[in-house]
């Protein structure tokens, strides 16, 4: 049995925060990214949901448009370590994961952890990489974990990774394939800037970068807190049903050749449970389960040949999806009212 | 959640044929209900094939597409086609297909329609105008019955095209809609319901199949029919439970005979049988106002009926003899007059109002009519004045100039007892006469020598005090009627009204070897009092209005020499003539009158109760006042008001079940979560009364978004609090807190609620307020 190594994580306080300090908090950070970053509150949101289900994040547009920002913003606003892996086609998985060495000194194999031990790693360019290193990295993402000669070594929490990925192109890239995509809970397309914005940036950034001057708002105790606040959020059975009825939803769609797997739909529901909180919910509501829909799931399908032909794209399709889907099957019945009367 | 999936292609026309199949049933089973209206039943062929022929088509384009409307506007191709085929083979290409000339046939084919609707009594001839308007209104009907139900998806309202086919026999025949036809009716119906919600079901699961979305949804469709269906149950029981209690279906407020005019009151004085509707107006509306110089108020005369078959007496259809136009009238007056005897002659001028007639009314013994607009010509047979276009006699304004016979009762006791040369239809008797008509006319007229003495004996027989005067009292089923048996019961009952009396007497007189024949139009009327002198310094005119109520009816006997006698058999209504003033029965219900005592009286012709030097020639009963409560009939009140009562409470019913239903869902007896998902249930029902529903994929906040928008911040806020306190319910974590005084949380969201309806009403047209009020959608379909 491998034996478990770190994680400063003892007795801490873990309950959830009240209501008001966690959206204090969540504005905190928000406010810090969007200073540093013009005119992507939606983005950054979304991100910060992301961060709060623990999951990780994928950016995925053409370069310059601040993907790299984002992730580094992100992570400075939270007060944790923070790593930076620019992935390149000889980077190899100990590179990423860390390296037993013998140390010479003390006569023992010691561990150097690699960049993945912190809280934030940001992933540039894992496109890349070669597959061996890619799912290096995908494996600690999945397992929030190491484990390196017999011995597993905890990530520390919380953990997250933001990958960002350039869909132009290139010679020498290794795409992630649609099912390895599946890792990340949600990604975004950053998408070029509005005009306004754009001039916000041009004006902020020509000397230096505002990144510079931005100061941690939270700690990593404080944002755990936050973290177990999400998970307290309450999920009701008519949305559990919904959000599985979304999932065969796609699955049954004809012009999706791969829909959503049930681990994406944890995904949804986890990334709905952060956006209630976000939302100053105690209880995950429909509307959040549409809201996170298309972030979390349209890196996922497959749409089909001929569609994608036709100029059908993932996004248009789920849209669709969510028009007709019908919500809460028992709203307004007698048996919903039964029900909650019983209790 | 399961899905119910077909594995075989959806098809549509299979879908919706047993519809069809059921809508087609139910208007066969409504249409015949029209026998009761329509005689004999050659009409129901071409109306069953015209109907077959539209819902075929329709229901099998539906095979071939899924358009909505390509099988509605085939359908009405086929009852085209149809129409053409059954009632216009004549004019069209290779028999169905319509030419100019078609057209030109249909559109005579509705005026011979509408006059049948306007001047026949029921049950009308099954001539091809009525036909053809049935036919074509069937097949309509089932256009928009089949709309109804399948487009509109609103089967409860296919009752509507179905009632208003039952409801012509309803209201015009007395026998009623026949209880198999009913039956038949409300089965189609209740398949029609039935059968609407198979089909209903299958286009919605296919719906969600090609969605492929799940079962339902918040706010979707659920198919609750629960108050559909005890609606109409209720509808189906009532009805079957109603028609003996109804007045209307059987006699009384709608009496047979009677129809509704354009302005919803009876129109025209259908010769015979609307005249029993006009007797029982308890108003005074004036109908007709005229001048006249004549001694006396004139009688105005419609036409006559001379021909009694025994089932029903018609007027004579004598259309083929009216070629004579106006202008060639001739004085013929009521036989012609005698050299030995003077005649008075007399201008009128009548003003008709909106009394409606193809027949002119005119001062009996009119010579000539001045300044009638339209084309009128004029029976010489009997003087009636009729139109001959499509003109009424509404609102004309004429002269009339008559002249009348000075006749005494010496005079017509004198007339040579000559062989009689009127035709025999004036004397054919009905195939059976009841005994005791014929036993009672051969008593009275036992003594009597000269036929005038007859003619004399019988109506003094009426005027005896056994005999009164009542519109309603006999009013029995079908005692409005005219028919034998009829007359064998008001024998029995002495009591009746006008055309009892004058019917009576004119088939009594034709036992007495008397020709005779009933005349119809309107008793004298009231002197208004306004005096006019005459054009041309002619004669002082007097005034006179007449009201409906004053519509009468009274025999005319031919004696030979003399041409056709006016007679008053009616006690207490009109005026009896001076010739004919007979002796009052000295011994009250003495069956034998006494001898007919010679009048010496020279009124002129007619007699007025005008101050004339004459004797007042008016029966006591005429000369009673009338009291304005003693016209009406108090039990036929009452019932008239149970049915007010009862259509009432059917139209207050959807408004009552909706309220019913909204007390239910903001009860107080159940817990708070409850309470907040029957908020809004409510919600839900409150916008869809105003026609904003829910979609199937809307979650509670984006529909409670939607339908905040238009309205104020007092509306935003109940309705933001409404799907917050339901999310909290459905959604939110269970809670074991008590409930905090449901009363106040029931009285809070009852509150809410209503505000938002208000808000939804501001913003709304009155006739989806009025909708929502009286027939609130989101009773008949849920979601």
């Amino acid at each position: 049995m491998a034996e478990a190594v770190s994680g400063e994580r003892s007795r801490e306080d873990v309950r959830p925060l009240p209501s008001g300090e966690f959206a204090a908090a969540a504005q905190a950070i928000l406010d810090a990214v969007n200073g540093v970053i013009d005119g992507k509150q939606e983005t950054a949101a979304t991100a910060l949901m992301v961060l709060l289900a623990q999951g990780h994040l994928l950016l995925e547009d053409v370069p310059g448009v601040g993907k790299t920002m984002l992730a580094k913003t992100l992570a400075r606003a939270v007060h944790g370590s923070v790593s930076r892996i620019q992935f390149t086609p000889d980077l190899l998985p100990s590179d990423v994961t860390g390296v037993s060495m013998y140390n010479q000194a003390t006569g023992t194999f010691e561990f150097r952890p690699g960049p993945v031990f912190a809280n934030l790693v940001i992933g540039d360019e894992i496109n890349r990489a070669s597959a061996k290193t890619q799912s290096a990295l995908l494996e600690c993402m999945e397992e929030n974990q190491v484990s390196v000669d017999g011995k597993i070594y905890l990530l520390s929490a919380p953990f997250m990774v933001l990958a960002t990925q350039n869909p132009v192109e290139m010679e020498g890239t290794f795409p992630l394939p649609e099912a390895q995509r599946d890792r990340f809970m949600a990604r975004i397309a950053m998408g070029y800037p509005d005009r306004a914005a754009e001039l916000d940036m041009l004006q902020a950034h020509q000397n230096s970068s505002p990144l510079e001057r931005l100061k941690p708002v939270v700690d990593t105790a404080m944002l755990r807190r936050m973290i177990s606040t999400v998970h307290a959020v309450h999920v009701s059975d008519p949305v559990r049903e919904y959000v599985v009825d979304l999932g065969r939803a796609t699955r049954e769609h004809p012009e999706i050749t791969l829909g959503a797997s049930p681990r994406a739909m944890l995904h949804v529901l986890r990334a709905a449970k952060a956006r209630a909180a976000l939302g100053g919910q105690e209880f995950v509501l429909p509307d959040d389960v549409a809201g996170v829909a298309h972030s979390v799931l349209s890196h996922r399908l497959m749409v089909d040949r001929r569609a994608a032909l036709n100029g059908r794209d993932a996004g248009a399709i789920l849209k669709e999806i969510l028009l007709r889907l019908p919500v809460d099957p028992a709203a307004g019945r007698e048996s919903a009212r039964r029900a909650a009367g019983v209790r | 959640m399961t899905v119910q999936r077909s594995t075989d292609r959806f098809r549509p026309g299979a879908v919706y044929l047993p519809v069809s199949v059921f809508i087609a049933f139910a208007l066969a089973m409504a249409a015949a209900g029209l026998s009761a209206v329509i005689f004999s039943w050659s009409w129901y062929l071409p109306v069953l094939a015209c109907l077959l022929a539209t819902t075929a088509v329709t229901a099998g384009t539906r095979f071939f597409t899924a358009s909505v409307w390509i099988p509605y506007a085939a359908g009405l191709l086929a009852l085209g086609l149809a129409l053409t085929a059954a009632f216009q083979s004549g004019t069209a290409l290779l028999g169905f297909l319509p030419t100019p000339g078609s057209w030109k046939g249909f559109w005579g084919l509705l005026g011979e329609a509408l006059n049948t609707v306007q001047h026949e009594v029921v049950p009308v001839n099954p001539g091809p105008g009525i036909t053809y308007l049935t036919a074509a209104t069937v097949g309509v009907f089932a256009l928009v019955t089949d709309w109804i139900v399948l487009r509109a998806r609103t089967p409860l309202a296919s009752a509507g095209p179905l009632l208003a086919v039952l409801l012509v026999p309803a209201f015009l025949s007395y026998s009623s809609v026949g209880s198999w036809e009913f039956a038949g009716t409300a089965l189609g119906f209740v398949m029609i319901l039935a059968a609407a919600r198979r089909s209903h079901r299958a286009v919605d699961a296919e719906e969600r199949r090609r969605n492929s979305g799940q079962d339902q949804g918040f706010g979707a469709p659920r198919g609750g029919l629960g108050p559909a269906w005890v609606l109409s149950a209720a509808a189906v029981i009532l009805t079957l439970l109603l028609p003996p209690f109804i007045p209307g279906f059987t006699d009384g407020v709608f009496p047979q005979g009677s129809r509704l005019g354009s302005l919803g009151r009876a129109s025209g004085l259908n010769p015979l049988l609307s005249l029993n509707s006009n007797l029982r107006q308890t108003g005074n509306g004036t109908v007709i106002s005229l001048f006249t110089d004549a001694p006396g108020a004139p009688y105005l005369r419609l036409t006559t009926i001379d021909s009694f078959s025994g089932d029903r007496w018609e007027p004579d259809n004598r259309d083929a003899f009216l070629l004579s136009p106006i202008s060639q009238m001739i004085s013929a007056g009521s036989g012609a007059p005698d050299g030995d005897h003077g005649s008075v002659q007399s201008v009128t001028e009548i003003h008709t109002g909106d009394f409606t007639s193809p027949y002119l009314l005119v001062p009996p013994g009119t010579a000539d009519v001045f300044g009638v607009t339209g084309e009128w010509g004029y029976d010489p047979d009997n003087l009636a004045v009729k139109s001959r276009d499509t003109g009424t006699s509404a609102a004309q304004n004429f002269l009339a100039d008559s002249s009348v016979p000075d006749w005494t009762a010496d005079g017509l006791r004198a007339l040579p007892q000559a062989r009689i040369d009127v035709p025999d239809r004036f004397l054919a008797l009905p195939r059976t006469v009841p005994p005791l008509v014929s036993q009672t006319a051969q008593q009275l007229t036992r003594n009597a020598v000269t036929p005038f003495d007859k003619a004399l004996a019988l109506q003094d027989y009426f005027h005896g005090a056994a005999f009164s005067y009542s519109i309603t009292a006999p009013a029995e089923k079908g005692y409005d009627g005219t028919g034998m048996n009829v007359l064998e019961q008001f024998l029995k009952a002495k009591s009746g009204y006008c055309i009892h009396y004058a019917t009576a007497m004119a088939v009594m007189a034709r036992l007495a070897g008397i020709p005779s024949r009933v005349a119809v139009g309107f008793a004298p009327g009231h002197a208004t009092g306004e005096v006019r002198q005459g054009q041309g310094g002619g004669n002082t005119m007097v005034g006179y209005s007449v009201a409906a109520k004053d519509a009468h009816a009274w025999p005319e006997l031919y004696f030979q020499g003399a041409g056709w006698i006016r007679f008053e058999p009616t006690p207490s209504r009109g005026v009896i003539p001076g010739y004919a003033f007979g002796p009052t029965p000295a011994d009250p219900g003495a069956d034998v009158p006494v001898d007919p005592r010679p009048s010496v009286s020279t009124a002129p012709l007619p007699a007025g109760p005008t101050p004339t030097a004459t004797p007042t020639p008016t029966t006591q009963a005429a000369a009673r006042p009338v009291s304005a409560w003693e016209g009406i009939d108090w039990p036929e009140l009452g019932w008239g008001l149970a049915a007010g009562v009862v259509v009432l409470l059917l139209a207050a019913a959807p408004r009552m079940l909706r309220s019913l239903q909204r007390r239910r869902r903001l009860s107080p007896q159940q817990t708070a979560a409850a309470l907040s998902i029957g908020a809004m249930e409510e919600l839900l029902a409150t916008a869809a009364d105003r026609g904003i529903r829910a979609g199937p994929a809307e979650t509670p906040r984006s529909f409670g978004a939607r339908l905040a928008r238009p309205l104020g911040p007092d509306g935003h806020a109940a309705v933001q609090e409404l799907v917050r306190e339901y999310e909290q319910a459905r959604y939110g974590s269970p809670t074991a807190e008590a409930d905090p005084g449901p009363d106040a949380a029931a009285a809070t969201a009852a509150g809410r609620i209503a505000a938002v309806g208000q808000e939804l009403d501001a913003g709304a047209g009155p006739v989806t307020r009025a909708r929502a009020r009286w027939f609130p959608p989101s009773l008949f379909r849920r979601g």
